[in-house]
């Protein structure tokens, strides 16, 4: 692949990258703009109220400290996917600041100059106004200034549920490992949250005779760049497709759908996470997927045959460093003893029983191992240990569990485990740099992310699942000092899925199918 | 005038003012001494409801303050604190101007009222007009404080220990200021002190209270001379000579003083109204000299040290 620099990424890609800055003010500022609507009376009212102020501030401080990724999981049985629930999300984490820096600002007066005020005549009103909100007027706006910056970040995730913004190009970039991806998206965010920053600054310290002045320039500007969200693209189309961050800038993605279909689809950006259960949901109609994942049957999903075969295969094998094999001879033989032993139909249902059923990848992976006669109970171990990898889903831990029984059932070696390893960058990268003996990979995935072939090689070596497996082996022999262990047997391959009802109705079966009716 | 019944004011369940009743008339002013926390701040607040009383009733003008939203009347009631407490974030003029503003004076009429009184309080309209409060010194802060006050003409003035943070020198001389001030002579005050000398030099009644109680209430000279009770001559007792001095005309003393005289080098002629105090100091600086002091019938009495001594120690035997 040839190497670009991040001026040419970002030139290349600069109807999404102004795209995703519009609707990533526009995220920020709606929802600041909510939060300033409820934060700044709360603020006064708790200023007012000492004894509600220690709850309503908890409350606040409690909203904060939840993760954010977690924040947004919450709301999506709430209020699904998109705008909905990312704008809440922010809105709630702007509360505290705002809410917080009012509070302060309001009772750090001085008593005296309080009560002077009530004491000339001054009504409720007339304190608030022409004393306690000037004089509290640059802690509060230190406070919306705090907000803000937190909102600008926390948008990014915002990426992982459909809502867009720059964390597209950010999730984008760490699922693909394309680094000028990410900086696409992280350094305009940045630059956002220290403009940002800067222009409140500058309100901060207006003249407070103009305060009035300020207070409703705040709410316009908030206004006018919160509509730029809407403003930022119509996705309007017969189906509505949600695809994720990585499936969305890979040949064998939305590139490859584009390239070789000609299905321009205008997909939202969504966490895998997610993405079954919108589909599920009806909030998407096309999602991307894999082959065997348990959702598939837990939410009653369908794959669209790939007809054009532009998704690669994706045999799953250990991948396993030389050193590891030579220092362990008995390894190869204990890992090979789950060669073609799991099939697509197999895998999904363990896949169903720990993303669905929420059973734990241990119990799954004994479980099938004492079923096909594999299981033995682990011997004494002696001093050495091999190390486990796996990548951050089911599927992975799954296959990890099975392959730590398998070494202590056959061998005297100890095992630990590297779980949770990410995405395939960070777990190829601690197999390179022998922080772990192996882990499950995928041959596509080899192929694709980690050889970057040219376009006549991946071709002539897509052609059939075995030229596929053949040509990583060899190449990943030479190249890295690894090897590719005998496939598990099942293809995770990427997929394009629909509910099995829609699908059926709609007579789409395969992707030609569905770019037929897209162009009707 | 100000009318006071009744009033009283728990915090929790216990009195810190209770059952307080005073009249002041129109353009007297009063004074409530006591030690810290004997209830005459809080006995001051109440006035314009920055406390609420528990019970009781206060008139100003001869209307109850419960007919009147408490907004309204505290624009007709100039308040003064002891922290000044002016607006951070107003200048001067606006400062001034607040209860004006609040009323919704025309803009002419603001200015013109607050550069007035700058002039009468010994500010500079040139200097200080657009300037912050942080920009001025103590005493000057609180000549604005004195004229934002004052800047409504109110009829009634209320003043929670308006010099307790100056120092005696930048107090003597705002308290000369505002003895000679108009603005000041037909106000009816209650000022708020734990200075014996300050409430004797100020107030035409002193009313002076103990754990949220008046002990006594009356002119000077009554508490001086008539104390109710041993707590309120204690209460003198370290300054009570000075204070007798100070709070003696020779009017009181004319009957004892002497007719004739004998030797003659220096008189200097007193009007009967001067207070013992300041005979005593005009002897003083004048060398060996002798007071003469003449009456409203046209009598004439002669004295000097021992004649006037000899006149207050007999007029005490009398009132006592």
């Amino acid at each position: 692949m040839e190497q670009q620099n991040l001026w040419q990424f970002m030139t290349q890609q600069h109807d999404k990258l102004i795209q995703q800055t519009l609707e990533h003010i526009g995220l920020t500022f709606i929802s600041l703009f909510l939060a300033l609507l409820i934060a700044l009376p709360l603020g006064i009212w708790i200023a007012r109220k000492p004894t509600a102020s220690p709850f309503i501030l908890g409350i606040s401080g409690v909203l904060q400290t939840i993760p954010s990724i977690a924040l947004l999981g919450f709301m999506i049985p709430l209020l699904g996917i998109g705008w909905l629930p990312a704008i809440t999300a922010l809105f709630l984490y702007a509360l505290l600041p705002i809410i917080r820096n009012t509070y302060t600002g309001i009772t750090g007066i001085d008593p005296n100059i309080r009560e002077a005020a009530v004491a000339m005549g001054m009504n409720h009103w007339q304190v608030l106004w022409k004393i306690e909100l000037p004089l509290a007027f640059p802690v509060i706006m230190a406070g919306i200034r705090t907000a803000t910056v937190i909102n600008v970040g926390v948008a990014t995730l915002a990426a992982y549920i459909a809502a867009g913004g720059l964390g597209e190009f950010i999730f984008g970039g760490i699922a693909l490992n394309n680094v000028n991806m990410i900086l696409a998206g992280a350094i305009p965010s940045a630059l956002l949250a220290i403009l940002l920053d800067f222009l409140l600054s500058l309100v901060q310290h207006i003249d407070l005779k103009k305060l009035r002045f300020a207070l409703w320039l705040i709410p316009l500007i908030c206004i006018a760049a919160a509509s730029s969200y809407f403003f930022s693209g119509t996705k309007d189309l017969k189906l509505k497709a949600g695809f994720t961050p990585e499936f969305m800038g890979r040949t064998d993605g939305d590139l490859g759908l584009k390239s070789i279909y000609n299905l321009d689809i205008k997909p939202v950006v969504i966490s895998d996470a997610v993405m079954y259960k919108a589909a599920f949901d009806k909030k998407l109609d096309v999602i991307s997927g894999y082959g065997t994942d348990g959702r598939l049957k837990a939410y009653n999903l369908i794959i669209l045959k790939d007809d054009k075969k532009i998704f690669p295969p994706y045999y799953a094998a250990p991948l396993v460093r030389n050193e590891a094999l030579i220092k362990f001879p008995e390894l190869e033989g204990v890992l090979n003893l789950l060669a073609g032993r799991i099939n697509d139909s197999t895998m999904t249902d363990l896949n169903y029983r720990v993303d669905y059923l929420h059973q734990s990848p241990q119990q799954v992976a004994k479980d099938f191992l004492v079923k096909a006669k594999l299981w033995k109970e682990p011997l004494p171990a002696g001093s050495q240990t091999v190390r486990i990898g796996s990548k951050i889903f089911g599927e992975q831990y799954i296959l990890a569990s099975m392959y730590g029984m398998l070494i202590r059932g056959n061998t005297r070696l100890n095992v630990s485990s590297k779980t949770g390893l990410g995405g395939t960058q960070i777990c190829f990268n601690a197999l390179k740099n022998n922080e772990i003996d192996f882990y499950p990979e995928y041959t596509g995935t080899g192929l694709l992310v980690l050889l970057h072939p040219s376009k006549q090689t991946l071709n002539r070596v897509t052609k059939s699942n075995d030229s596929t497996y053949d040509f990583v082996k060899k190449e990943f022999g030479k190249t890295f000092q690894m090897k590719w262990l005998k496939p598990i047997g099942f293809n995770n391959t990427y997929a394009l899925m629909m509910r099995r009802q829609q699908s059926s109705e709609l007579q789409i079966q395969s992707i030609s199918d569905l770019k037929r009716y897209l162009d009707h | 005038m100000i009318r006071v019944e009744k009033l009283t004011k728990l915090y929790n369940k216990i009195p810190a003012v209770s059952d307080i009743s005073f009249t002041i008339k129109k353009g007297q002013n009063m004074v409530l001494l006591g030690t810290s926390g004997c209830g005459k701040t809080t006995t001051l607040k109440m006035i314009n409801d920055l406390i609420h009383p528990d019970s009781g009733e206060v008139w100003l003008d001869e209307v109850s303050t419960r007919k009147m939203k408490p907004e309204v009347y505290r624009k007709k009631t100039g308040y003064v604190l002891q922290n000044i407490a002016l607006f951070p974030h107003f200048t001067i003029a606006e400062n001034i101007a607040v209860v004006p503003r609040l009323l919704g004076w025309d803009k002419d009429k603001i200015r013109r009222r607050c550069l007035e009184l700058l002039e009468k309080l010994h500010l500079s309209p040139d200097k200080h007009y657009s300037i912050y409060p942080h920009q001025l010194s103590g005493g000057q802060q609180q000549r604005v404080g004195l004229a934002r006050a004052l800047a409504a003409e109110p009829s009634i003035l209320l003043m929670d220990e308006p010099f307790g943070a100056l120092d005696p020198i930048t107090r003597a001389s705002i308290k000369k200021d505002i003895a000679q001030l108009d603005e000041f002579k037909d106000k009816t005050i209650v000022l708020v002190t734990h200075d014996v000398q300050e409430a004797f030099e100020l107030g035409d009644i002193i009313c002076l209270m103990d754990k949220g109680e008046i002990i006594q209430q009356g002119n000077p000279e009554e508490l001086l001379f008539k104390p109710a009770s041993a707590f309120v001559s204690g209460f003198f007792k370290e300054q009570q000579l000075l204070l007798e001095y100070q709070n003696t005309t020779l009017h009181k003393l004319f009957r004892w003083l002497p007719e004739t005289h004998t030797f003659v080098q220096n008189l200097i002629s007193v009007s009967p109204d001067e207070k013992l105090w300041q005979a005593f100091e005009k002897l003083n600086t004048a060398g060996k000299s002798l007071l003469v002091i003449k009456d409203s019938g046209g009598r004439q009495k002669y004295a000097d040290h021992g004649a006037l001594l000899h006149a207050f120690t007999t007029y005490k035997n009398t009132i006592a």
